[in-house]
């Protein structure tokens, strides 16, 4: 561990202070630093967490999306957490998900010289997601944002060459959003979804009485 | 002499720029537009580079992917977390075994398990088992991409060797599917110290043998030394991990920087070189292979006894939560972000692959270069297809 | 009645034994490159045709080859594909055409005889080239150019390595060559030594560029199989590709008869102080005998040949042909200064 990196509360401090009311929310569960800020000041904050004497993240790891979405059967498991954790809101610890329905752009970056590193995150609106690019900060965004702008239809402005990365040029969808169901699974469900095997607990109950007349059968 | 008169001189002026033009129009030689791959003998798997070459000389390189994307993380959104060790095997398909340790590293934070010491012992064990045999493989075909055949066969004859060493714990060769949430299948075989000991002697032969017979070939030297040169900056600026980064001069190991497994308690040398070219980072992974070397020796002498699953629930649920875990894979960083919402399934897993970032650099680095090269720094880039597509 | 008929036939049976040489040769070396590979490479090569150790690897090969499909490109030049596997092919037998197997056992016998040797060597560029034009291939296009390039880089080199022996020689018949070198005592003492010790560089140089001339690694540019996948030869198949690869070695074999019969003496030196004329045999041993000693000899070159081959990797396109014009052509020409030199004092 290098001891010159800063912990990841300290991390969230510092862009607190550079950006202000710019940073949206800010986050250091399971030790980790992530901070999401306004999609107007993406580039500055990529661009801040790189130059900063304090952070000097300077080796960029990756630029993918997430899509956030509240349908009907993703919104059950959340739904407790969020209750049961709602006396420890204030704490910056405890992991939390965004609230409403959105696409959350992520860029990890990482300091090779302090060691530390941090997730920005920027949520986009759900219906026409855009934002900045980021190649003239990281030239090696160039590829993750073009696959990020077909499998997730995230449009990035600036992009001098918005292509297709994987799919073929002729390809409609986008894979990686939460309506795009794979259509092998639409067709049959996945096998190895089934043969998990039952909790002791949640094992059906089995019937003394008709295991004894089975037994008795046998016999 | 008289002085010209200037209306003359105009003429002639004139004239010679009709002359070169004319030159240049009768000495214009359109560009080629070559396809190297998808199906090419040296690009790893259907790798394909659309090049524009002058003669001898590659002018402009525009790589294509996709022809082995397979759509890991969206399989991932629809499998439960143990099935999902099976598939991360499959994405650098020659350390298959390092693949599953960020992921299950990742589980495990977000479950609040830690494995027990015996079982990262042996996790460490086999990762750097993997990663010799996927340098001598390096070590071997980069020679073959130069156009010596020989050091292949020798370097795949001992990669056998440490392959077999990791089908005796793991029953597989590649795709060993070893690790679970909370430890490892299994522990290891009787004799597996005895053996590794001598494998890792076979090794370090043929570390030496290949360091004086290929790199230290003239030829060898002429042609990678200050090809395909890498500044650090845009190497970190396009994300590139492991020896390539290591070979421009910036001394960044995962495995030192943020420790996993028991690489706290281990001594090794971060191999570093600031020369930038192909020859650096060959060079790199041919001494790392002794650092691996060095580590496996280290953790068979301190393997303790002990359990290797830790108390786990029976089917692996989730709690909610966010986390990137990353590790050194032979091929560069490899990391996981993973999210869940709770329940059996991930909501998303993306997968931070290092050939991807390794390879988005090419653009800018296959520029005016011979074509002979373009075989050394793809060769000494070192990547897997499997892991640029995903 | 029977020299009537060895007059009139006499062109015809020289045609036969050249090409059953040719391929014997080729089949033989061939089979010695599988092996000596193999065992360069901690193999063991083909060990199960013709039941003792693979010897009928290569007769299995040519038949799968002579099945396969004789496909010609669509868009190829037909004719000039068609023909240039021929043409290298050719050239190599007319090669092998000027070796001097034994004291009377030779195709031809001429006054310029390294020189049609020399010159012959180089026709097959020609074939190379129109393999690599008429593929409609940019692989093939972009190996037959290196090939050509290559060819005339070292060419030259070749030549002037061979002028410092012919210096020596004071002839460019082969035959006298080679009974000059069973003549020639170093340093005016009695002890006989091949032309290698006093024309070291220019056996060197020989030696380099023959390798070049036969496009094997450090100098096989024109195939490199991780670059060009395989050069000129990409778009053939069948038995027009088996021609490329029976050319190969009996290219190899050329060269290495060359270099036995320029530098170590041909048919006739065997030990110092011991050379065939020596023993007064009657003629038809003589050129029998002659003929195995520089068999032997041409094994010993083609070993060396194979041992450079399995070890170096490839150069650079134009480190190749630094390495011609800026060293070997300058060093063949200080070779041949101090021959000279030597040759009018001494």
């Amino acid at each position: 561990m290098n001891p010159l990196g800063l912990a990841p509360e300290e991390i969230t401090r510092v862009l607190c202070r550079l950006l202000d009311e710019k940073v949206v929310a800010t986050s250091t569960a399971f030790a980790q630093a992530s901070v999401c800020v306004r999609p107007d000041a993406w580039v500055e904050a990529v661009r801040l967490v790189r130059d900063t004497e304090e952070l000097q993240c300077d080796f960029f790891s990756f630029l993918s999306a997430v899509e956030w979405s509240f349908a009907e059967s993703e919104a059950d498991a959340t739904k407790s957490r969020s209750e049961e954790s709602a006396d420890t809101e204030e704490m910056e610890s405890v992991y939390r998900e965004p609230e409403e329905a959105c696409f959350q752009v992520l860029c990890r970056l990482q300091s090779t010289t302090l060691g530390h590193g941090l997730t920005l995150k920027t949520s986009l609106e759900k219906d026409s997601p855009r934002i900045d690019s980021l190649i003239p900060v990281f030239g090696g965004a160039d590829w993750h944002e073009r696959e990020m702008m077909e499998m997730f239809g995230i449009e990035v402005i600036g992009h001098p060459n918005p292509a297709k990365l994987y799919l073929p040029d002729a390809f409609e969808g986008h894979p990686l959003r939460r309506d795009f169901k794979l259509a092998s699974r639409e067709v049959k469900p996945w096998p190895g979804d089934v043969d998990v095997e039952d909790m002791p607990e949640d094992a059906p109950v089995i019937d003394p009485s008709a295991q004894s007349t089975a037994k008795g059968g046998v016999s | 002499m008289s002085p010209t008169p200037p209306v003359l001189a105009a003429q002639a002026r004139a004239s010679a720029h009709l002359a070169d033009a004319r030159m240049a129009i009768e000495l214009e030689t359109p560009e080629m537009t070559l396809n190297i791959g998808p199906q090419h003998p040296s690009t790893h798997g259907v790798f394909r580079i659309v090049a524009e070459v002058d003669g001898e000389k590659l002018l402009k390189a525009d790589p294509v992917l996709g022809y082995m994307h397979r759509g890991y993380e969206k399989l991932a959104e629809v499998r439960t977390y143990p099935q999902i060790t099976t598939l991360v095997n499959r994405i650098d398909w020659l350390s298959g075994y390092c693949n599953e340790i960020p992921f299950i590293l990742g589980v495990e934070r977000l479950m609040g398990i830690e494995a027990p010491p015996r079982a990262q012992y042996i996790r460490t064990i086999l990762s750097e088992l993997a990663r010799i045999s996927t340098f001598l493989v390096f070590l071997g075909s980069y020679g073959i991409e130069l156009g010596a055949l020989t050091p292949f066969f020798h370097t795949m004859r001992d990669r056998e060797k440490v392959l077999d060493l990791i089908e005796g714990v793991t029953g597989g060769r590649f795709h060993p599917n070893f690790n679970r949430v909370g430890g490892v299948k299994d522990d290891l075989p009787a004799g597996f110290i005895d053996a590794t000991r001598q494998v890792m002697n076979t090794v370090e032969d043929i570390c030496k043998d290949v360091e004086t017979l290929l790199f230290g070939n003239d030829i060898f030297q002429q042609r990678t030394t200050g090809v395909g040169l890498i500044p650090l900056e845009k190497g970190l600026a396009y994300g590139m991990s492991g020896a390539n980064i290591r070979a421009s001069g910036c001394a960044v190991d995962v495995r030192r920087d943020e420790p996993y497994l028991v690489y706290d308690d281990l001594e090794f040398d971060v191999v570093m070189d600031d020369r930038c070219d192909s020859y650096a980072r060959a060079w790199c992974r041919l001494q790392e292979t002794l650092q691996s070397v060095r580590i496996v020796r280290q953790c068979l002498d301190r393997l303790p006894a002990g359990k290797i699953m830790a108390k786990v629930p029976r089917i692996i649920q989730v709690p909610p939560g966010e986390v990137y875990t990353r590790a050194e894979n032979p091929l560069g960083e490899l990391g996981y972000h993973i999210i869940s919402r709770g329940g059996r399934i991930p909501y998303r897993v993306k997968v931070r692959t290092p050939s991807f970032s390794n390879v988005s650099v090419l653009p800018w680095l296959l520029k005016d270069v011979w074509m002979a090269d373009v075989i050394t720094i793809l060769g000494s880039l070192y990547f897997i297809l499997g892991d640029v597509d995903r | 009645m029977w020299d009537a008929l060895q007059a009139a036939d006499w062109l015809a049976v020289k045609l036969i034994a050249l090409s059953f040489i040719v391929l014997t040769s080729a089949y033989v070396l061939g089979f010695g490159f599988l092996k000596i590979l193999a065992h360069m490479q901690h193999r063991v090569g083909p060990m199960e045709a013709g039941r003792y150790h693979g010897v009928a690897q290569l007769m299995a090969d040519a038949l799968k080859f002579m099945q396969k499909e004789d496909i010609v490109p669509a868009k190829a030049d037909r004719w000039v594909f068609l023909l240039a596997p021929g043409l290298v092919l050719g050239a190599t037998i007319l090669v092998t055409m000027t070796i001097p197997f034994g004291p009377a056992w030779d195709f031809v016998n001429l006054d310029v005889q390294v020189f049609v040797a020399l010159a012959v060597s180089s026709l097959g560029t020609v074939g190379v080239l129109m393999a690599g034009w008429s593929s409609a291939n940019k692989y093939s296009l972009m190996g037959g150019f290196r090939a050509v390039g290559q060819l005339l880089a070292y060419e030259l080199p070749l030549v002037l390595s061979v002028v410092g022996v012919v210096i020596m020689a004071g002839s460019m018949n082969l035959h006298d060559i080679v009974m000059a070198q069973s003549g020639f005592g170093l340093f005016g003492t009695g002890i006989t030594i091949p032309y290698f010790v006093p024309q070291a560089v220019a056996f060197g140089m020989f030696l380099i560029a023959a390798q070049a001339e036969m496009s094997q690694a450090p100098f096989d540019m024109p195939f490199a199989e991780s670059e060009l996948v395989a050069g000129y030869a990409t778009e053939y198949s069948g038995f027009r590709y088996l021609f490329f690869f029976l050319s190969e070695f009996a290219s190899n074999f050329a060269m290495a008869a060359l270099g036995s019969v320029l530098f170590l003496g041909g048919y006739s030196y065997v030990l110092p102080g011991v050379a065939l004329a020596d023993f007064n045999l009657p003629t038809f041993w003589e050129n029998f005998i002659g003929a195995g000693i520089l068999l032997g000899k041409i094994g010993l070159l083609y070993f060396l040949f194979m041992w450079a081959r399995s070890t170096y990797p490839r150069l650079r396109e134009d480190q190749l042909q630094k390495f011609a014009w800026k060293y070997l052509i300058p060093v063949g020409l200080v070779n041949i200064g101090v021959t000279g030199i030597l040759k009018v004092v001494a």
